[in-house]
């Protein structure tokens, strides 16, 4: 019985041993390979002291040791965090305290930028490097383990543990209103209501091969590595800067003989607009699959006429549910304006909309928020019982129940046939390339800096990654500072994808009658501009 | 030279966020370093095309033209000359 996601993994590695688990670059595991390795780094992981229930920083680049690594986290009954590589120290060490991290996993690239977050971690004290490359470390007070210990281990079996579906896999951490990201809890049967869903409904096999584009700590990743893992099929990690080169991006699917495609729909557009995808054979791509952001339905209805064989669906969920509502999606017609919609709940899900009366959106034109219910839903957010309170709330319908479902913030409305349309949001999280982010986390960030006296963080729609960034910003009088310079500042403190794209300054900032800033003429202007 | 002025300076005031990155020399990896990531290259092409009078043709788009500040350069001036 597959209740723990690294039995997704054992199963495969009984059924399909000699198949290709993971590929990156001229690197490959099978399964039988990758379920060894992470047999010994769960041994190695009980031996420096990780319990059921701790846990394990994961801080590397997306390849295959990120991958071990979260396999043998698993396998100790452990919880695994993914670091963002790219997060600023400050951020990184934020999420260490945060959730008592003691021990992380990194790679020889990455290691001397964790050595220099000790002074800052309380609990942090030991570090695996996952591969072989020789570097010279700085002196420290943690205990580095180098990979040839793992390599050099006898221990192949897997460990004995006694975990239960209940509890946690991974922690994922997302941007946070007031300032600092908060980490949603999801355990096993919440990862694997999502993962069996998947698998029975779109339909996949051990000859599929599995495109992995998301970073670890972006929930997209867990479609492609669990899913496929179910599937015994084979992960190809897609380089990090690969994206940024769309021609590429597209030449590489084909040269992979990618079958399914998962990624946020920005991507995808900047290969619809600059990736000459009429050049390529994608004959063996049969699944494109979509999620993070509302799809431009140009982009979408080009990529379609383009690549024209392949199934597509719109996947909708946040990290906190997983995904909850799905559609495929049929060709668009050429006089479609308004976006596709996110469809139906998916089979075990309850997801229903809630007006501002109270009522249950019912037919098309009413509006209300969606929420969700179901074995899907997320444990909460680490540590923070009150924000937790807040949108893990008691179903107001079924008062009788102690089940908790989950209030997206997503408006939404119901079109003809039944599907749900996003509408926008109830609060100032905005997405950017499919990235969540909470307005208030980058004007926190901001007024961190002294010479600020006043900022209002605005977001522009745009047409190919969802909406930019812009700091409007006052300064304390008799102080100087540029653009290049605020922006700086805030790369210390909030990842790069929150960082404003354009700051301007000015001498106040225009408000409303109450008192408050004027957010909707400072758009107006930028807008107009 | 003022190509490469230009080139530097945008990149060096609009797609760099660190202080590390502010004294970044023309032969730096640019994205290795994380100075441009997929926005950054989205941004720094329509710089180019508006203001340098070029036009960045899709199957140029590769590491290699973009890799630093002296490739992007050498791109720009090939196109030009």
């Amino acid at each position: 019985m597959s209740y723990l996601l690294q039995h997704l993994l054992s199963a495969s590695a009984e059924k399909f041993p000699k198949n290709n688990a993971v590929i990156f670059g001229e690197e490959s595991l099978s399964y039988h390979e990758l379920d060894s390795v992470t047999n010994k780094v769960a041994h190695y992981l009980i031996s420096v002291g990780v319990k059921r229930g701790d846990r394990v920083g994961i801080y590397i680049n997306k390849s295959i040791p990120s991958i071990i690594s979260i396999y043998g986290i698993l396998k100790v009954g452990a919880v695994y965090v993914p670091l963002d590589p790219q997060s600023p120290p400050s951020r990184v060490s934020y999420i260490i305290n945060n959730c008592n991290i003691k021990i992380v996993l990194t790679s020889s690239a990455k290691v001397s930028g964790l050595l220099k977050l000790d002074n800052d971690t309380k609990y942090l004290s030991s570090i695996l490097i996952t591969d072989t490359k020789l570097i010279d470390l700085e002196e420290t007070t943690l205990q580095v383990t180098p990979w040839s210990t793992i390599e050099k281990s006898k221990e192949i079996e897997l460990p004995k543990m006694d975990a239960i579906q209940n509890d946690l896999a991974y922690i994922i951490y997302t941007s946070g209103s007031t300032g600092n990201p908060k980490g949603v809890m999801i355990s096993h049967l919440n990862s694997l209501t999502f993962v069996n869903w998947a698998f029975n409904t779109m339909g996949f096999t051990s000859k599929d091969v599995f495109s992995s584009h998301a970073p670890l700590h972006f929930d997209l990743s867990i479609f492609d590595i669990y899913v496929a893992a179910k599937s015994g099929a084979t992960l190809v990690l897609v380089p990090e800067t690969m994206s940024m080169f769309p021609p590429r991006l597209a030449q590489w699917i084909e040269k992979n003989k990618i079958t399914v495609w998962y990624s946020v729909p920005s991507i995808l557009s900047m290969m619809v607009t600059h990736g000459q995808l009429e050049k390529r054979d994608f004959s063996n791509l049969r699944m494109v699959v979509y999620a993070g952001e509302v799809f431009p339905v140009k982009y979408l209805r080009k990529l379609m006429e383009v690549v024209p064989d392949p199934e597509y669906y719109n996947l909708y969920g946040p990290t906190e549910t997983n995904v909850i509502t799905y559609y495929k999606t049929p060709k668009i017609p050429d006089n479609q304006t308004v976006p596709v919609p996110i469809g139906k709940q998916c089979e075990n899900m309850e997801v229903f909309a809630v007006t501002k009366e109270g009522t249950v959106v019912t037919k098309p034109g009413e509006e209300g928020e969606l929420m969700a219910r179901g074995t899907c839903i997320a444990q909460g957010y680490w540590g923070d019982e009150e924000k937790t309170n807040k949108v893990f709330v008691k179903n107001p319908f079924e008062l009788h129940f102690n089940d908790r479902m989950y209030k997206t913030g997503d408006l939404v409305t119901l079109d003809e046939n039944g599907d749900y349309i996003f509408k926008g949001r109830i609060d100032h999280m905005i997405k950017s390339r499919g990235y969540r982010i909470e307005i208030g986390e980058i004007e926190a960030a901001i007024y961190g800096n002294e010479m600020i006296k006043e900022v209002a963080v605005i977001a522009i729609p745009d047409d190919l990654i969802t909406n930019r960034i812009k700091a409007i910003v006052v300064l304390k009088e008799g102080l100087e500072m540029d653009a290049a310079g605020l922006r700086a500042y805030c790369a210390e403190k909030i990842p790069k994808y929150m960082v404003p794209e354009s700051v301007e300054f000015r001498e106040t900032l225009p408000k409303t009658s109450t008192g408050k800033v004027n957010k909707p003429q400072l758009l107006k202007e930028s807008l107009t501009e | 030279m003022e190509i490469r002025e230009s080139i530097r300076n945008y990149v060096k005031t609009e797609l760099a966020t660190s202080k590390e990155h502010s004294e970044l020399s023309d032969s730096e990896q640019l994205i290795e370093s994380g100075v441009i990531d997929s926005l950054g290259i989205m941004k720094l092409i329509g710089f180019l095309e508006d203001n340098l009078n070029v036009t960045i043709d899709d199957m140029e788009l590769s590491p290699e033209n973009f890799s630093s500040i002296d490739a992007i350069t050498a791109l720009v001036e090939k196109k030009l000359a």
